[in-house]
C-alpha cells in the first residue's frame, strides 16, 4: 500500500538492487535481494504493476448485504424457516398471493379479461393466499408441538427403535423431524383445498362484495314479450302479429 | 414486629435488653403474600388439554416412523442433502394436490368429456412445467446462494466456534431458500405464465387428437 504512493512504484526492477535503491523506494528491507545471488536476471527484467485500486467499501451494495446479514428481523426469520418450514413457506405464499399476483393481474396488459374479472381474480387469488396461512398455522402448531415432544423425551414416544434414532449425533431424528412437518402441507393438502373452495365463495361475497357472474344461457327463461307490443311501428313485429293465428288448436 | 421492650439506641449494658426478653422478630410480610404462579391461571385448563392433545399426536407420530419400514425409508432419506430433501417434498405435496384436482376435474359430471379431458391436460402440463421450472430456478440459484451463506458467516463472525448456532442457520438459510423459490415457482410463475402456456399446449394436443378422429 506504501509502496503505491511513490512514483514509479508501479514498475519494479527485479535485478541490481541496492539497499540505498530499496530505502529511497520504501520498499521494505526483507524484499532486498543481493546481486550476487540473482545473477541470471538481466536489466531488462522489469516487472510493471498495475497500481492499487482505490475502493470505497462504504458506498458499495457489500456495506447492505452485510446490514442485512447481521439484521435482527432477518435471522429470527432463518430460525422460523429453520423450526417451522411449513408456516414460513405459507408465509411466503401470502405475501406472493396478497401482493405480487394481484398487482400482476391488475396491471397485466394482455389479458383479455375485463376490469371486474380482473377484481375477482386479484380477490380470488387474496382470499386464497389468508385461508391457505390461517389453516397452516392451525394445522402446524400441533404437530410441532408434538415433535418437540418427541425430541425431548424420544425413549417415552419411540420405544422399539431408540438407539438407532439416537446416534450418529441424532441423524435419523432430524430426517423424520424434516418429513413429519411436511405432513400438513402432503397429507391435508386436498381436505385444505375443498375448504379453501367452499370457504372462499362466502368470503368473496361477504367481505369483498364480489359474486362471479353467471354466464347468460342461449336459452333464456325470460319469456320475450315484445311481440306483444301493438304500439309498436317496426315490421318484423306487426308482421308477427299479422301472422298470429290464435293459442290453442 | 413484636418486641416487649423498646431497645433504645444505647450503648450502655444496664439499659440494654436481656436477650430472654428479646423476642425474635418475626416478618409476616411474605407470607400474607403469594407469590404469582408461571402462567395464567385462567388459561391452564385450556394449556394442560393441549398438553394432551398434542402428547396423543405425538404418540401416534412415534409410532409411524418407530417401525422397521419407516427407519428403513428414512434412513434412505436421511442421504439426501437437507435442502433437497425439503424440494423433494414440498414438490410432492403438490403432486398429491395435483392429482386431486385432476381427479376432480375427470369425475365433473357438470362439464362435457372433451371439456373434462382439455381442463384435466391443462392441470396436468401447469404441475409438469411448474416442477421442472421449480428444480431448474433452485438448481441455477444454488451456486450463487453458497457465496451469500459465506457472506452471511463472515457477518455473523462471533458465532463462529458455536457449532450449534452455525447449523442452525445453515440450515435456515437452506429451507428459506427453497420455501421462497417453490413458493415463487407455484403460487406465483405457474398462474401468471405457466398456466397460459400449458393452455396453449393443451389446445395444440386435443387439436391433433381431434384431428386424427
Amino acid at each position: 500500500m506504501i509502496n503505491s504512493l511513490f512514483k514509479d512504484s508501479h514498475i519494479t526492477r527485479k535485478s541490481r538492487f541496492s539497499k540505498s535503491h530499496l530505502l529511497q523506494s520504501g520498499a521494505p528491507l526483507n524484499n532486498y535481494k543481493s546481486a550476487a545471488t540473482d545473477r541470471t536476471m538481466n536489466s531488462s527484467d522489469i516487472i510493471v504493476k498495475k497500481p492499487a485500486e482505490i475502493s470505497f467499501s462504504g458506498l458499495s451494495c457489500a456495506n447492505k448485504l452485510d446490514k442485512l446479514c447481521t439484521n435482527k428481523w432477518f435471522k429470527n426469520m432463518l430460525i422460523e424457516a429453520n423450526e417451522n418450514p411449513v408456516l414460513f413457506g405459507a408465509g411466503v405464499a401470502l405475501v406472493l398471493t396478497c401482493v405480487f399476483r394481484p398487482l400482476s393481474i391488475i396491471l397485466f396488459p394482455g389479458s383479455n379479461k375485463n376490469s371486474d374479472d380482473k377484481k375477482y381474480a386479484a380477490a380470488h387469488s387474496i382470499a386464497s393466499g389468508v385461508i391457505g396461512f390461517g389453516l397452516a398455522f392451525v394445522l402446524v402448531a400441533p404437530i410441532n408441538a408434538a415433535i418437540d415432544k418427541i425430541k425431548n423425551k424420544t425413549s417415552d414416544y419411540i420405544k422399539k427403535n431408540t438407539d438407532l434414532f439416537l446416534k450418529d449425533k441424532k441423524k435419523l431424528l432430524n430426517t423424520s423431524e424434516t418429513c413429519l412437518k411436511q405432513i400438513p402441507d402432503i397429507v391435508f393438502a386436498p381436505p385444505k383445498a375443498i375448504l379453501t373452495i367452499a370457504i372462499l365463495a362466502p368470503i368473496l361475497k361477504n367481505v369483498f362484495g364480489l359474486t362471479k357472474k353467471k354466464k347468460a344461457n342461449s336459452e333464456s327463461a325470460i319469456p320475450n314479450y315484445s311481440m306483444l307490443n301493438f304500439k309498436s311501428t317496426s315490421l318484423p313485429q306487426r308482421n308477427s302479429m299479422q301472422s298470429f293465428m290464435g293459442g290453442a288448436r | 414486629m413484636l418486641i416487649s421492650r423498646i431497645a433504645t439506641n444505647n450503648f450502655n449494658s444496664s439499659h440494654q435488653l436481656p436477650k430472654k426478653d428479646m423476642k425474635k422478630t418475626v416478618f409476616k410480610g411474605a407470607s400474607s403474600v403469594s407469590l404469582p404462579q408461571k402462567g395464567s391461571k385462567i388459561f391452564k385448563p385450556l394449556k394442560d388439554r393441549y398438553d394432551t392433545f398434542t402428547h396423543y399426536i405425538a404418540i401416534v407420530l412415534g409410532k409411524m416412523i418407530d417401525n422397521k419400514f419407516a427407519v428403513n425409508a428414512l434412513k434412505k432419506l436421511g442421504e439426501i442433502k437437507e435442502g433437497n430433501l425439503l424440494a423433494h417434498l414440498i414438490v410432492l405435496g403438490s403432486t398429491i394436490l395435483s392429482g386431486f384436482y385432476i381427479k376432480k376435474t375427470l369425475e365433473n359430471k357438470d362439464l362435457d368429456a372433451k371439456r373434462r379431458k382439455t381442463l384435466a391436460i391443462n392441470q396436468a402440463a401447469v404441475w409438469a412445467l411448474s416442477t421442472v421450472s421449480a428444480y431448474t430456478i433452485d438448481g441455477l440459484i444454488k451456486k450463487k446462494f453458497s457465496t451469500f451463506v459465506d457472506k452471511f458467516m463472515a457477518a455473523n463472525s462471533h458465532f463462529n466456534n458455536d457449532v450449534i448456532e452455525i447449523e442452525r442457520y445453515k440450515k435456515g438459510l437452506s429451507q428459506a431458500r427453497t420455501a421462497i423459490v417453490m413458493g415463487f415457482v407455484y403460487r406465483f410463475l405457474a398462474p401468471v405464465v405457466v398456466t397460459p402456456i400449458a393452455n396453449a399446449i393443451g389446445n395444440k394436443v386435443n387439436e391433433k387428437h381431434s384431428a386424427h378422429k
